[in-house]
């Protein structure tokens, strides 16, 4: 700490490249909260790829239509995608 | 350079319905003062650090932060505030959390100094859900100061502290300010007080009833309370030294007094058949409030 080192200088200015990394910061670690979180991980990164799994892959098996497996598979990305939107990134 | 306040209170108010918390509080911090907020529960103390830090709104009057309104971001990235209440995220590690709160400043302190600031090496690696209530306290203090704050705002921050984490904290407290820092913080205690402030400001019942030095201050709660049953008039003992009052309900006499060992030789003394001598030290809300309960106005 130098001489006068609480005493800040920057009257609450911030350098755009400071800020950038105020927010990147931000959702580092909101990541990893929701990454520790088994109510978010298991729900949401987990169900979709084994309901994909079931549904397009395993029972479908070789006789399946292949739209239906498409349709199936941006069905479970769409939920995947909106998930962290449900716990609230970033709110708090 | 002018010295302008880092927080000024102009006549605010802040009313929840019927109850006024804060009635016409007038106040200002000055760069460099560790400003002890006491008084009892209720008393308005959390009111106005709320307002001081923009979390509410007056009522009526005007709150000003560096000279701007309270909630502006420029003056937000000037202070630092650890409050009692806070929902900080469970899953992050101490690190992780100083890291984050770090980054909202612009020109914070490295991570291992607010750690080694704080006396919390040892909790660095640790989740913040799995620390107990005390070291809660020890990672929201050092979150606190982590921006290199100008102004910090700590609510009974040693509440929950044991003895050494404590001292520790004063210790950090008052080389924060030796380097240029401002400190309000609020507390129950003289003792937390007189061990770290310059400034003491009394709040009971929304007022400011005293402001002054920790020396001031204690002068007057130093006052005792002396009730008996005597002969001698109340106007009379009025004008013994050191008796700030003397009034007379029913046949119980009671006094407030600067130095009770005096008057109550003198009490004993001057009148054989006194009784129901009873002398008890005034109480912070005590010193201030009196049995009817009025404000005493500082002396």
């Amino acid at each position: 700490m130098g001489a006068r080192a609480t005493n800040a200088v920057h009257s609450g200015t911030m350098p755009s490249t400071r800020l950038m990394r105020a927010y990147l910061m931000e959702a580092k670690y909101e990541s990893l909260r929701l990454l520790r979180t088994p109510g978010f991980v298991v729900p949401t990164l987990f169900f979709p790829l084994m309901f994909y799994s079931l549904f397009g892959i395993v029972l479908a098996g070789s006789r399946a239509d292949p739209h239906a497996a498409a349709a199936i598979f941006v069905n479970y990305c769409i939920f995947g995608s909106m998930a962290p939107g449900l716990f609230g990134f970033g709110i708090t | 350079m002018h010295p302008a306040p880092l927080v000024e209170l102009e006549y605010a108010t802040k009313r929840f319905g019927a109850l006024e918390a804060l009635a016409g509080l007038d106040f200002r911090i000055s760069r460099g003062e560790l400003v002890a907020l006491l008084g009892p529960n209720g008393a308005g103390k959390l009111t106005a650090v709320a307002l001081m830090l923009g979390l509410q709104a007056p009522s009526s009057g005007s709150v000003r932060l560096f000279g701007e309104p309270p909630r502006s971001i420029a003056a937000r990235r000037r202070i630092g505030v650890m409050m009692q209440e806070v929902g900080l995220n469970p899953t992050l590690r101490t690190r992780e959390l100083l890291d984050l709160v770090s980054s909202y400043y612009p020109d914070p302190l490295p991570i291992s100094a607010s750690i080694a600031a704080a006396g919390i090496e040892a909790l660095a690696e640790r989740p913040y859900g799995k620390l107990s209530g005390g070291q809660k306290r020890q990672v929201q203090f050092a979150m606190a100061i982590c921006g290199r704050p100008e102004l910090i705002f700590l609510d009974e921050p040693t509440v929950g502290l044991d003895v050494s984490a404590r001292e520790r904290m004063w210790l950090t407290l008052r080389g924060l300010v030796r380097d240029g820092a401002s400190i309000v913080l609020t507390t129950h205690y003289l003792e937390e007080a007189e061990a770290l402030a310059s400034r003491v400001a009394v709040l009971v019942r929304g007022q400011l009833v005293a402001d002054g030095s920790v020396g001031e201050i204690r002068a007057l709660v130093s006052r005792k309370r002396i009730s008996c049953i005597s002969k001698i008039p109340a106007e009379e003992i009025r004008h013994w030294s050191g008796v700030e009052s003397a009034t007379l309900e029913g046949e119980q006499l009671s006094l407030v007094v600067t130095n009770a060992d005096a008057v109550v030789r003198r009490l004993v003394q001057s009148d054989e058949s006194l009784k129901d001598l009873e002398v008890r030290r005034a109480g912070l809300a005590e010193a201030f409030v009196d049995s009817h309960g009025s404000l005493h106005n500082g002396r």
